[in-house]
């Protein structure tokens, strides 16, 4: 088992450098080739969510992601903002402390209100924030969101293909979905 | 890798060809380029992503702010994407029902 920690500035230009890193780690790790796009997007998502929640709340904050080889891959994207989902801070208010994490009905619904709604600019964060989580909830079958006073985490986890768990849900990493 | 952009006229239609990685850092180009067309009268776009290696969440927002703004002026937006690791992020954000998809620049660029 081995652990590398990455700790980036909460600028947008970073989170390609994540994308990579938990790449190269996933490989490493023995996740299935066929799933390393899914690593690749998921943790950008992540990534974006972070550097998006700091750029508002705590832009001299550093991000950190934890990539642990264990049985497969854990990655664990740490931000600084305190609490986000309760004080309003969450882009995508409930996301956070609630079982219902956007599904693709309704990022699309979101799409939809927006694309009706007149003088909103759809680019803005609400749209890619909510599609961000519905990509991560439908890419990774073990993701936990957590909100704590320290700040967030979104931790996925990708089973290698011969460690327990691999194909179907390990009950110690429920989903929260 | 970076966002690469090339627009040209096509059968009435202006063609944005892209390239790279469309994420949190590059999108903000692509939505330059869409707001500039549509500021310059092209409300009929085709966007072509054969040459798209990774879209995230904030490239979609992008393409869902350029549908909007070309609808504004009953324009569309097509895409041209067969590449399945990109289409897949379309269909689990429900996306596929917002824009027509097209195998190929020709196929977008006679449709309607």
């Amino acid at each position: 088992m081995a652990t590398v920690r990455l700790t980036f500035a909460a600028v947008p230009a970073q989170v390609r450098t994540a994308r990579l890193v938990a790449v190269a780690m996933a490989r490493h790790a023995g996740v299935a080739e066929a799933e390393l796009d899914d690593v690749r997007l998921a943790v950008g998502q992540a990534a974006v969510r972070a550097v998006q929640l700091h750029q508002v709340h705590c832009p001299g904050a550093a991000i950190t992601v934890l990539l642990e080889d264990t049985d497969g891959l854990v990655v664990t994207v740490l931000d600084r903002v305190p609490d986000a989902a309760a004080s309003g801070m969450e882009p995508f208010p409930g996301a956070l402390s609630t079982s219902d994490l956007p599904s693709a009905v309704a990022s699309s619904a979101i799409v939809a209100g927006a694309l009706a709604a007149p003088g909103v600019t759809p680019e803005a964060v609400t749209v890619s924030a909510a599609v961000g989580l519905a990509v991560i909830t439908e890419l990774v079958e073990q993701v936990e969101v957590s909100d704590t006073p320290e700040g967030g985490s979104v931790r996925m986890r990708w089973p290698a293909p011969s460690a327990p768990g691999a194909g179907r849900r390990d009950p110690r990493h429920a989903p929260t979905r | 890798m970076d966002l690469t952009l090339s627009t040209r006229e096509e059968g009435g239609r202006t063609v944005v060809e892209v390239g790279g990685e469309i994420d949190v850092y590059t999108a903000p180009k692509l939505r330059e380029q869409l707001v500039d067309l549509v500021a310059q009268g092209q409300y009929h776009l085709v966007v072509d992503m054969q040459g798209v290696d990774f879209l995230d969440s904030t490239g979609l927002g992008v393409l869902v702010g350029g549908l909007k703004r070309v609808r504004a002026h009953d324009g569309s937006l097509r895409l041209v994407c067969s590449q399945e690791r990109i289409l897949k992020i379309f269909r689990i954000t429900g996306l596929t029902k917002v824009f027509p998809i097209h195998d190929s620049v020709a196929d977008a660029v006679a449709a309607e």
